[in-house]
């Protein structure tokens, strides 16, 4: 993998800041301090009390591995090739995450690769994607399926 | 039975994980869609069936290469008269219209063409006469190869939030509401090729006081711009020629982009109390929440940034030879890039906590630039150069960098560190140049990293530059004749070679619905290890 600037200066023992955050599942993080400064949540807290970074920051609605993704894409400034190996779940859960965290341009990103995947896909493939449970009678739908029916041309197979 | 309610159970959770998702997010999604999708999810359950009926998302592109106006025509105004009724107050959440010719329309010769051109923007007229009954938050109007005159009741619609108009002219004055009551909703204003005036433009931005993000760029028949009173200003991307003046006045701008064409006179930033002439030479910035800033100049020879939060500084003079004396009041400053033919003088650095630093040197060389290429990274902690070398435009290659010259400002200490050293060269460098390059770099400062583009034209300059940095005998028997001074040879102890990839573009960004893909390139790096007693 390619070096970073940021490693090459810490392979100097210049001090890169860091603030360690807390999972949901327990894991302590220390992340690089440019990266925490897009979560909006977390920069507004650090910067008002301008505390010790040692402190783990909690992070109750973010699982460790999903922090992993997010450091990886912001770290990859935003890497469509890496994100396409993430799975569906995985996707969802960076997207809550994103939204939790209160990061933008991750926000626009992931946003971004969920509609390209959604494009011309089926209803059942959406339904399936965000776990959406079919709430209409069988007569509601085709009537809505006959109002859309325009729509279902031309779909990918899912 | 017991199927059904672990069905139920998987539903709850998973709709529990979305539920934790507030609808403009869900609607960022559905926005991003084209039409058709977004229309489609509609039917995967009634959440999204009301948040689709809760807005209405009017998408048209036209492309004149692959269909004919009078197939697209009817596609939208089947929609746009299948609508509900205004009178029923729905809200159209977006209306983008991405008119598309092709490029023989630019002429105005073709009688046909002139007949036919009239005829849709006849219609384009009709169009927007009728979204603007309703309700709409984001406007779109994108026009490729011709320009569109831009109806001027487009501006009595109140509910904007954001407008981006391309490709237009707005040359009727524009009214609005009543001046008492501006269309005060507007967040994001976008104009990109835009034909108008300066007092059209200060007359719309006087009445969109709620203003946070506006970007102008190629506005023709501009002379000044005057920004203030826009109170919630954050992001501000301004790429015009202006020949007069450029006022920006706003308290809570933490973006700025500017590239200044023209010959701008008269700049003045927030803090000033009156209004200041600095003349033709001088910018001045003291906003005080500015996070980024991004210059582009020319005609420019004093720059004086008093930012108290500011943190990227990107300055820009390339292709101009002008002095340029920076002068820099920003303690939190964190990355500093210049790109440019002269090196600036940079003052007030010297209380920065260590910003990560580039500079992009583009030189064709000038006696005494080894020593002020010195004292620049002396300044800063470690910084990265990108040195890029023309040979034979201005000066000759003995000119540049010549160690005879560090001898003569008596510099006894070992040159300072580098993060990382680029090379580009033009090609017609002769290779009796390379020694003078790599000496005189090589005495002026110590790189850890040495990097060469891996390119067809680079061949003959790498090859020297393996040849050169791996033939070193272990006592150097050169620079015997000078007591005060070592050349490079003496301090280095060991290279090692490796080839790197990296993305073309340093940050690639991401636009709305469109990712750009990053191409690699690839170089040939000299790792060096220095010993500096």
């Amino acid at each position: 993998m390619q070096k970073t600037e940021g490693e090459e200066s810490k392979a100097e023992n210049e001090e890169v800041k860091q603030v360690t955050l807390m999972t949901s599942d327990g894991v302590k993080m220390k992340v690089e301090i440019s990266i925490v400064y897009e979560m909006e949540i977390v920069r507004s807290f650090i910067e008002v009390n301008d505390a010790d970074h040692s402190v783990p920051f909690p992070l109750p609605n973010v699982s460790s591995h999903t922090l992993d993704l997010i450091i990886e894409l912001v770290k990859n400034e935003y890497d469509d090739e890496f994100m396409k190996t993430f799975s569906h779940d995985e996707l969802k859960e960076v997207l809550v995450a994103a939204n939790y965290l209160n990061m933008k341009t991750l926000l626009d990103f992931i946003a971004t690769a969920i509609a390209n995947l959604l494009e011309k896909k089926s209803v059942e493939f959406i339904r399936n994607f965000f776990n959406i449970v079919n709430d209409f009678t069988p007569e509601e739908e085709a009537e809505i399926r006959k109002t859309n029916e325009w729509v279902f041309q031309d779909l990918d197979e899912d | 039975m017991s199927e059904e309610k672990e069905a139920d159970i998987t539903g709850n959770s998973d709709s529990d994980m979305m539920t934790q998702l507030p609808d403009p997010i869900l609607e960022n999604i559905l926005f991003l869609l084209p039409t058709a999708d977004a229309a489609g999810m509609s039917t995967v359950s009634k959440y999204w069936l009301n948040l689709w009926n809760s807005f209405i998302i009017l998408h048209f592109s036209f492309h004149e290469s692959t269909q004919k106006f009078e197939n697209f025509l009817p596609l939208v105004e089947d929609s746009l008269f299948s609508l509900p009724s205004p009178a029923k107050n729905p809200i159209i959440h977006s209306f983008t219209l991405n008119m598309h010719f092709g490029k023989e329309r630019r002429s105005p010769f073709d009688m046909d063409g002139v007949r036919y051109i009239s005829e849709v923007t006849a219609n384009v007229n009709d169009w927007i006469g009728l979204v603007l009954k309703y309700c709409v938050k984001h406007l779109k109007l994108i026009f490729t190869n011709i320009q569109y005159n831009l109806p001027s009741e487009i501006f009595m619609a109140k509910s904007f939030l954001s407008m981006h108009i391309q490709g237009c002219s707005i040359m009727g004055y524009p009214f609005f509401s009543g001046d008492n009551a501006p269309f005060n909703c507007l967040r994001e204003l976008v104009l990109l090729k835009v034909e108008t005036s300066s007092n059209r433009i200060h007359k719309i931005l006087s009445h969109s006081r709620l203003l946070e993000k506006i970007v102008l760029k190629d506005i023709s028949k501009m002379n000044s711009l005057i920004i203030y009173d826009l109170p919630r200003l954050s992001y501000a991307e301004i790429d015009v020629a202006l020949e007069e003046s450029l006022e920006i006045e706003a308290p809570n701008l933490c973006t700025l982009i500017l590239h200044l064409k023209g010959s701008v006179q008269t700049y003045v930033s927030d803090h000033d109390s009156g209004y200041g002439n600095y003349g033709l030479k001088k910018i001045v910035f003291e906003h005080a929440k500015l996070e980024t800033v991004e210059l582009r100049f020319n005609s420019c020879a004093r720059l004086q940034i008093a930012c108290s939060n500011l943190r990227t500084l990107f300055l820009s003079n390339k292709g101009f030879d002008n002095r340029l004396d920076v002068e820099v009041d920003a303690p939190k400053l964190k990355q500093l890039h210049y790109e440019g033919n002269v090196i600036p003088s940079f003052h007030g650095m010297e209380s920065l906590v260590k910003p990560t630093v580039t500079l992009k040197l583009g030189i064709g060389g000038r006696p005494g630039l080894d020593v002020a290429v010195r004292s620049c990274i002396e300044m800063f902690n470690h910084p990265t150069v990108h040195l890029s070398y023309f040979y034979g435009e201005i000066f000759k290659a003995q000119e540049i960098l010549w160690p005879g010259q560090v001898q003569q400002a008596e510099v006894t200490s070992p040159p300072p560190k580098i993060k990382c050293l680029i090379w580009s060269i033009s090609p017609s460098t002769p290779p009796l140049a390379y020694q003078f390059l790599l000496d005189g770099s090589l005495c002026s400062c110590h790189p850890e990293i040495l990097r060469v583009e891996a390119h067809p034209l680079n061949w003959e300059f790498i090859r020297f530059l393996s040849h050169e940095l791996h033939n070193i005998e272990e006592n150097p028997s050169c620079c015997k004749d000078e007591p005060k001074f070592r050349c490079w040879r003496h301090y280095l102890k060991s290279v090692n070679v490796e080839i790197q990839s990296h993305p073309e573009s340093e940050k690639p960004k991401t636009s709305r619905g469109k990712v750009l893909t990053k191409i690699l390139k690839y170089s040939v790096q000299f790792n060096m290890n220095w010993s500096r007693d």
